[in-house]
């Protein structure tokens, strides 16, 4: 009996931690429509700013507490709404999520700048190390606070929600604005309110966990990660159900550890276990409605003749055989890596700049393409790339499976889960990527024709991605490209065309991940070697954000968005000084270019067009046909 | 409706950028060239508080020498050193002149490069070894450099990426002469390529067999996966007996590289008798440690180990002191030899027993040998308020391995000579700094000490003196 309390108690605190995240993640979510993915980066820079007061400048907890809750906090997060989550209103799930991930790796940045990495930091918790006896264990007063908080906060909202006219304003805001502000309210001010609020509740869930884990800028950024399982649960609406997923949660966790003995392969099941739960949740979520037509993005790109294409990539192999000529082989392979992490951007342009689906996983797809070259490619031989494109794409299709009835931000957040999933129970696992977590990558070696060189394989990059690229765009002026865009643009009427969203999502999946599964290959050929730590969920963060800085609809903006990581991770190595500096330019370039899906090669583009000679007008022949007469062969209009 | 949003990005990214540049405005930093030149004034490469600097007793060295002499004439004659440090061996310079013998040599200088993790995911992890490398190459060349030519250190960011670390190794062989007291946690990335060139490769310590395995690499502390110590497990089996051994636990974090070394550690402990009633991986980001102590607690174990990082342990001591649970024998291995360890664990800490290959002194314990006190000495002077630490100590005996090999080979230097040299040390202690490692044949030391945590600081409890020698290694099993 004293067992089983014991670990009752264990999950109880852990449970009120997580629920106290969760719901301000339901409350910013309620009352924006935005999923804040940088909810835990907040968390983590109050639990930061909290420890500087309290540890560094020796104030009162008391004072501290009251300084960050309820005035630094607050106040952050009404800057938040007012300087950037305003600016998302219309725009798509896509969009927001980028930003709100923009603005989480902005803040790791922000962190390891003001907060030195290398120092040991601890954040004492509260009334330590006493505490009360119960049942035979001792159980802190922080951990009874804890839990009281828990209890308070959810008093609190439940309070405000329903019986305040301000609450009620709250929810009514992300309903209706107009009809908010016809009935005299003002739904601006609601709004920074309620960002107010959910950043307070970041700030309290930070420093109730900060004492327990490490004083560690990623650790608990990402923890809250286990807190969106219970946010799910709760459907992102409903705080009862959101706090009883969180103490589910944390009892499982307890319980798992106290009387499940995991071994072998099993091993990771254990660290697994919040994401399987929000795996779990979000399978168990209705099905939800398809979204109806909405404004499409303003001016895009032209979409590019194949002769232009081929051209283009021509002066690419042109410049990379002239360049690599010049530079010596450190150089050659750092540059490298650009056109490497632009292959693996091109394989996202068809899941999320045509299709506008968020995958969070690119580099989990490239890390099992590596794995497969590692193991099928013996000598660079090309079973291993054929290896690489067939294991990627075939789990590609099983994550887009049970994800088919998932939408928007679901979608999303279930490729967050299953990139983590990877992370902990295959990637660690040594049957993977052998007992110290790295393997051999060979290089591609393609007819007799040896890449190991430097200079031969950033060529062999160039090549690559001219071939990748001149798939995307085949795509795009294909039908399964155009049945893309419709997806993007209006479901509704795609499935009143009789349009199989199940397949098109499907096959984009698959192609997507296939596509990466090959750049991941490449990708460790150009190192050598490569391991799980290569490719965690994490990495995938700045590829992504980078991709739509450089432009996510085309195939310039992928080779933009991996010369632009290439050269702040250069950077990076030349002035170590500098290291959250590079987090806070990815994510704040992604900030600002976020809302614009065709990034920076639009806008140089149009530069550039500025400046050459006007060609000759023509009918827009690089615009596809109306979208319905692809279906049902009837000429109609389109969107 | 673009124009205004563009205007309100532009708005939002210049705001961001400002705050990003005053941030950055705040970590001013030394030039490259004055801490080369240990002319270090003022704040340091970090915001840590400084641990004592000044050592008392300590004779400073006659001046400094700055980091690249003239070139082709004879360099000043080397300052004194404190009592009991060995000095840098003399050599005179090739008759005629020095001359550019190899790459990364000229006339007055040799490059060494350090390839070490220094930024990325966990930022400034081995950055102790720029730092111990800094401070070496300040201190040979205030003893007149080697055969007349001072060392030029090129420090190499390796970011904790295989990758990052290939493309280090593939500089440092275009552009030095030798790799010198590098540490990367993915050294496996240019281990192939730094055996293509032919680089010496005079790591701190390797991480991976296959940096270990290539040819060219001859580390201050090989570390090999095909053999293990089994001193310290033997240590405890004859001072407490059964009623310990045959009760242990194990943990370790959810990493491969943990795993592994868990994994050989439970095989070897087991082939001598010892017996694991719970065995239970970690995760980086555990929420609460509480049921992994009272699993243990309700067992019985009186035997604990782990493998993982010292913040972890700090945490898993914590809430052992929480739940009143007091093990007779906490053993951990070097990485609780920290500061940091110290002053996070506190009173939970105390009675831990770490072992450790290297001697005490980096935190200012007593007696410290006189070349402790010189890496001391010279990192405080060079990198005031950089932290020395068991990596920079690896890193600096690493320094003084090259140096020695490099002084034997004489003015004439070639990297086949170096070789040559390296292959010849067989009893290789750092001048004292760590116990006897077999440079030559890469193999690891068997001999061993045990510090104790006492008041918040390390204490030796064995042997009284020296190390314990008694047991070989033994062949090792994942």
């Amino acid at each position: 009996m004293g067992e089983f309390l014991s670990f009752t108690i264990a999950g109880i605190v852990t449970g009120s931690v997580y629920s106290v995240a969760a719901t301000g993640l339901v409350v910013t979510y309620t009352t924006s429509g935005i999923f804040n993915i940088a909810h835990g980066g907040i968390g983590m820079l109050m639990a930061f700013l909290y420890w500087q007061l309290r540890v560094g400048w020796h104030w009162p907890a008391p004072l501290a507490m009251i300084l960050v809750v309820f005035v630094l906090a607050p106040l952050f997060g009404a800057g938040l709404e007012r300087g950037v989550i305003r600016g998302l209103r219309g725009a798509s799930v896509a969009t927001s999520l980028v930003i709100t991930v923009a603005i989480m790796v902005f803040l790791v940045g922000v962190a390891n700048i003001l907060w030195d990495p290398t120092v040991a930091r601890e954040l004492p918790g509260f009334f330590e190390p006493s505490g009360v006896q119960l049942g035979g264990i001792l159980v802190t007063w922080h951990e009874i606070i804890t839990v009281l908080a828990g209890g308070v906060v959810a008093a609190f909202l439940y309070a405000l929600l329903s019986r305040t006219r301000v609450g009620i304003a709250m929810r009514a805001v992300v309903d209706d604005r107009n009809l908010l502000a016809m009935n005299g309210a003002q739904p601006n001010r609601v709004s920074m309110l309620s960002w107010a609020i959910g950043a307070s509740l970041a700030s309290i869930a930070g420093i109730l966990l900060a004492p327990v884990l490490q004083m560690n800028v990623l650790i608990l950024t990402l923890l809250v990660v286990n807190a969106y399982a219970a946010a799910m649960v709760g459907r992102l609406s409903s705080l009862p159900m959101t706090f009883v997923g969180g103490f589910t949660l944390g009892l499982i966790e307890a319980y798992v550890i106290g009387y499940i003995n995991l071994s072998g392969p099993l091993l990771g099941l254990r660290e697994a276990l919040p994401t399987l739960f929000l795996f779990v949740a979000l399978l168990t979520l209705p099905e939800a409605r398809l979204r109806t037509a909405r404004l499409a993005g303003a001016v895009g790109p032209r979409l590019p003749t194949y002769r232009k294409a081929f051209a283009g990539f021509g002066v690419l192999i042109a410049v990379t055989v002239i360049v690599s000529g010049m530079l010596q082989p450190a150089d050659i392979s750092r540059t490298a890596l650009g056109l490497a992490y632009g292959l693996i951007m091109l394989s996202l342009i068809p899941l999320v700049g045509f299709a506008g689906q968020v995958s969070l996983c690119q580099m989990t797809f490239a890390g099992l393409g590596a794995f497969a070259m590692a193991r099928m490619g013996a000598d660079g031989n090309l079973i291993g790339i054929v290896a690489a494109l067939v294991l990627a794409g075939a789990v590609g299709a099983i994550v887009a499976l049970p994800s088919l009835r998932l939408q928007g931000l679901y979608l999303a957040l279930s490729t967050m889960a299953f990139a983590v999933l990877m992370d902990k129970m295959v990637f660690s696992n040594e049957h993977v990527f052998g007992n110290l977590g790295a393997l051999n990558i060979p290089r591609l070696d393609l007819l007799g024709v040896s890449f190991d060189g430097e200079r031969a394989y950033m060529i062999l990059l160039s090549i690559m991605f001219g071939v990748f690229g001149t798939i995307v765009i085949a795509i795009r002026r294909g039908r399964f490209g155009r049945r893309l865009a419709a997806m993007r643009d209006s479901q509704v009427a795609c499935a009143t065309l009789g349009l199989s969203l199940a397949r098109t999502k499907l096959t984009v999946f698959m192609i997507s991940a296939a596509m990466a599964g090959v750049a991941g290959a490449l990708y460790g050929g150009l190192a050598g070697s490569a391991g799980g730590v290569d490719f965690l969920m994490f990495q995938s963060l700045p590829v992504i954000l980078l991709a739509v800085v450089g432009g996510i609809t085309t195939v310039f903006g992928s080779l933009i968005g991996g010369v632009l990581y290439a050269l702040l991770l250069y950077m990076q190595s030349k002035f170590p000084a500098l290291n959250g500096l590079v987090f806070m330019i990815v994510g704040a370039g992604a900030l600002s270019l976020g809302r614009n899906p065709n990034g920076l090669s639009f806008f140089i583009t149009q530069q550039v067009r500025r400046v050459l000679p006007k060609e000759p007008a023509n009918p827009p022949a690089a615009a596809p046909p109306p979208i319905m007469e692809e279906v049902s062969g009837i000429a109609a209009t389109a969107g | 409706m673009p124009q205004r949003r563009t205007r309100l990005s532009l708005r939002t990214a210049a705001f961001l950028g400002a705050v990003a540049l005053i941030a950055t405005a705040c970590g001013a930093r030394l030039t490259a060239e004055q801490r080369a030149a240990g002319i270090g004034a003022g704040r340091g490469g970090n915001a840590v508080s400084a641990n004592p600097g000044e050592v008392p007793g300590a004779q400073p060295s006659g001046g400094v020498f700055p980091s690249v002499g003239p070139s082709g004439g004879v360099l000043p004659p080397g300052g004194a050193v404190p009592p009991g440090v060995t000095p840098v061996q003399r050599c005179e310079p090739s008759a005629g002149g020095n001359k550019a013998t190899d790459v990364g040599v000229t006339p007055s200088q040799i490059t060494v490069a350090v390839a070490s993790d220094v930024s990325g995911v966990q930022s400034g992890l081995f950055k102790s070894t720029h730092q111990a490398m800094q401070a070496l190459s300040a201190f040979v060349n205030s003893q007149g450099g080697i055969c007349g030519r001072a060392m030029k250190p090129l420090l190499l960011d390796t970011r904790i990426d295989a990758g990052a670390n290939r493309n280090a190794v593939l500089e440092a062989c275009q552009k030095a002469f030798a790799l010198v007291g590098s540490m990367s946690a993915l050294d496996n990335g240019g281990a192939q390529a730094g055996q293509d060139c032919g680089i010496p490769d005079i790591s701190a310590i390797t991480v991976n067999a296959a940096r270990t395995n290539a040819t060219n690499n001859y580390p201050a502390y090989p570390v090999r996966n095909d053999k293990y110590m089994i001193g310290p497990e033997q240590y405890i089996k004859q001072t407490y007996g059964p009623a310990v051994y045959k009760h242990a636990a194990a943990l370790w974090l959810n990493v491969a590289v943990s795993k592994n070394s868990m994994a050989q550690r439970i095989n070897a402990l087991e082939s001598i008798g010892y017996h694991f009633d719970y065995r239970q991986q970690l995760n980086v980001s555990e929420p609460n440690y509480n049921p992994f102590v009272l699993d243990m607690k309700d067992l019985g174990i009186e035997y604990v180990n782990f493998v993982g990082d010292y913040r972890t342990l700090v945490k898993i001591q914590d809430a052992m002191r929480q739940q009143k649970w007091f093990p007779k024998v906490r053993d951990w291995d070097s990485v609780a030899y920290s500061s940091g360890y110290l002053s996070l664990g506190g009173p939970s800490v105390e009675g831990s027993l770490v072992f450790l290959n290297n001697a005490l002194g980096i935190y200012g314990e007593e007696p410290s040998s006189p070349e402790m006190m010189l890496y001391r000495q010279w990192l405080a002077r060079v990198q005031p308020g950089a932290k020395p630490d068991y990596f920079g100590l690896y890193a600096w005996s690493a320094g003084r391995l090259f140096a020695q090999a490099a002084t034997s080979a004489g003015p004439d230097l070639t990297r086949k000579k170096v070789f040559e040299e390296l292959k010849k040390i067989h009893q290789w202690t750092g001048f004292g700094l760590h116990a006897a490692h077999d440079t030559g044949l890469k193999t690891p030391t068997n001999c061993f000490l045990y510090a104790i945590v006492k008041n918040n600081k390390f204490s030796r409890l064995t042997p009284a003196s020296g190390w314990d020698c008694r047991f070989p290694l033994i062949p090792a099993r994942a």
